[in-house]
């Protein structure tokens, strides 16, 4: 009987979780009108915005902005159940049970920690870092193209 | 009946929370406070430190892993070699189980004639120009660029931090409340930082991964070529050619890895298609860039 109850109470956590906040984990995403990358990005979503879950298909979450109220589509890998704050003067929601934890941005290992980590050393190259990260990335229609050329899926 | 207690003691970690468990509050009839006690220790056994970083945090650890590798080694000066490789990494990332991370994905091309492949934390992921002379097709490279996204994904970077620096690093994330540090707190945060990029460097460049973790990247990296559609095979194929060539070679990737007979040893039953014959459009535009290697 106990057991019984334990089960009906995680199942209901479960599901109470399941329709939640989500926040962006990654620099910078997009809100697609599919559940894949060749869906249309209708909304570009920054780290730290939260959206609400609705639900999950195949990796694809399928959210609404809270910040716009758009509903559409964004990867798994690029959303965390933790609330991301960007500074310690700003509100979150956090009513959800998954994000009871509140990360800050920034914290721990971040921008400054590098800048200290560099001075006076001559054997790091982040002028070669920047470069390549300033790359600009293949449009999905470049990577689709070559997809569908080479008999390759996307 | 023996599962069923764990189950519970399982489920009851979840509804309660871990560090809010009281024994002495439950009463769980059929349930032992030894078996309770059994499922605190193994959730505390499978606990990772690690864990407390953010994507953010591993990130900047990536940032720095690469300046230390891109110091070593110059990108090849070849901005179509370069695309290429960054569409058919890029490519493989989308049809992984993590496409997005922090700051995205970034493939390079290494002048150098050693053979050899980095990922960083993060996602930097670079190729030898000696590696990519290797490869006889796309699919090979893929082979190559997948065993090193699973490398990232797998987090094999961060796990070669030394144990003993994380409880350092577990009460600095925890107590600094703030992003924007004093001297003291920069002063230890940056210690910790620069032992953990020592550590990763170290393992990257020279004494290479465990066997097991080349073994999880083989294994995971098949499931990324079979979801794109390159033939898996191809990662055997590579694995044969570094056999043979890297034979005598103790430098670079003969360094760092265990030997390939071991390896394809591992991945040989997970194989689903068995051949070396390859899409010819690929193979094709894939020599339209070997030749600048």
């Amino acid at each position: 009987m106990y057991f019984l109850k334990i089960v009906i109470a995680f199942l209901i956590l479960s599901s109470l979780s399941y329709a939640e906040l989500l926040s962006v984990q990654v620099k910078h995403t997009f809100l697609r009108d599919k559940p894949s990358f060749l869906g249309k990005p209708i909304l570009k979503l920054d780290y730290a915005n939260q959206v609400e879950n609705t639900k999950l298909q195949n990796g694809w979450h399928l959210v609404k902005s809270l910040k716009s109220g758009t509903v559409g589509w964004v990867h798994d890998s690029a959303l965390s159940d933790k609330a991301i704050v960007l500074n310690s003067s700003q509100k979150v929601s956090t009513t959800s049970v998954s994000q009871s934890e509140v990360l800050m941005a920034g914290k721990g290992f971040n921008k400054q920690v590098e800048s200290e980590y560099t001075k006076g050393k001559d054997n790091l190259n982040f002028s070669a870092v920047n470069k390549l990260e300033s790359m600009k990335p293949q449009s999905i229609n470049e990577l689709s193209r070559f997809a569908k050329n080479g008999k390759l899926s996307i | 009946m023996k599962t069923t207690l764990m189950v519970s003691a399982f489920l009851l970690l979840f509804v309660t929370g871990c560090k809010e468990l009281k024994l002495s509050e439950i009463d769980f009839n059929n349930i032992t406070a030894e078996d309770i006690q059994k499922g605190i220790s193994f959730g505390q056994r499978v606990y990772d430190a690690s864990k407390d970083l953010t994507p953010e945090q591993e990130y900047y650890i990536g940032r720095s892993v690469a300046a230390s590798v891109l110091a070593k080694y110059k990108v090849y000066d070849n901005k179509g070699l370069n695309n290429y490789i960054n569409t058919v990494g890029t490519l493989l990332t989308l049809n992984s189980e993590k496409p997005e991370i922090f700051g995205g994905y970034h493939f390079a091309v290494l002048d150098s004639s050693e053979v050899n492949a980095f990922a960083t934390p993060g996602g930097f992921i670079f190729i030898t120009k000696g590696m990519l002379k290797l490869c006889k097709n796309e699919d090979e490279l893929a082979a190559v660029l997948a065993h090193e996204i699973s490398h990232v994904q797998l987090r094999h970077g961060i796990s070669s931090i030394k144990d003993s620096r994380w409880t350092a690093i577990g009460t600095l994330l925890a107590t600094s409340a703030t992003k924007k540090y004093g001297t003291q707190e920069l002063a230890s945060l940056t210690e910790s930082f620069e032992d953990s990029i020592g550590d990763i460097v170290n393992t990257l460049v020279v004494n290479g991964y465990s066997r097991e973790y080349e073994m999880q990247a083989d294994q995971y990296a098949l499931n990324i070529l079979n979801k794109t559609g390159y033939v898996d095979f191809s990662m055997v194929s590579m694995l044969n050619t570094m056999q043979s060539v890297l034979k005598n070679d103790k430098r670079g990737f003969g360094a760092t890895h265990p030997q390939a007979s071991e390896r394809i040893e591992s991945i040989n039953s997970l194989i689903k298609q068995p051949s070396a014959v390859v899409n010819k459009t690929r193979t094709k535009r894939f020599q339209l860039y070997y030749k600048y290697v």
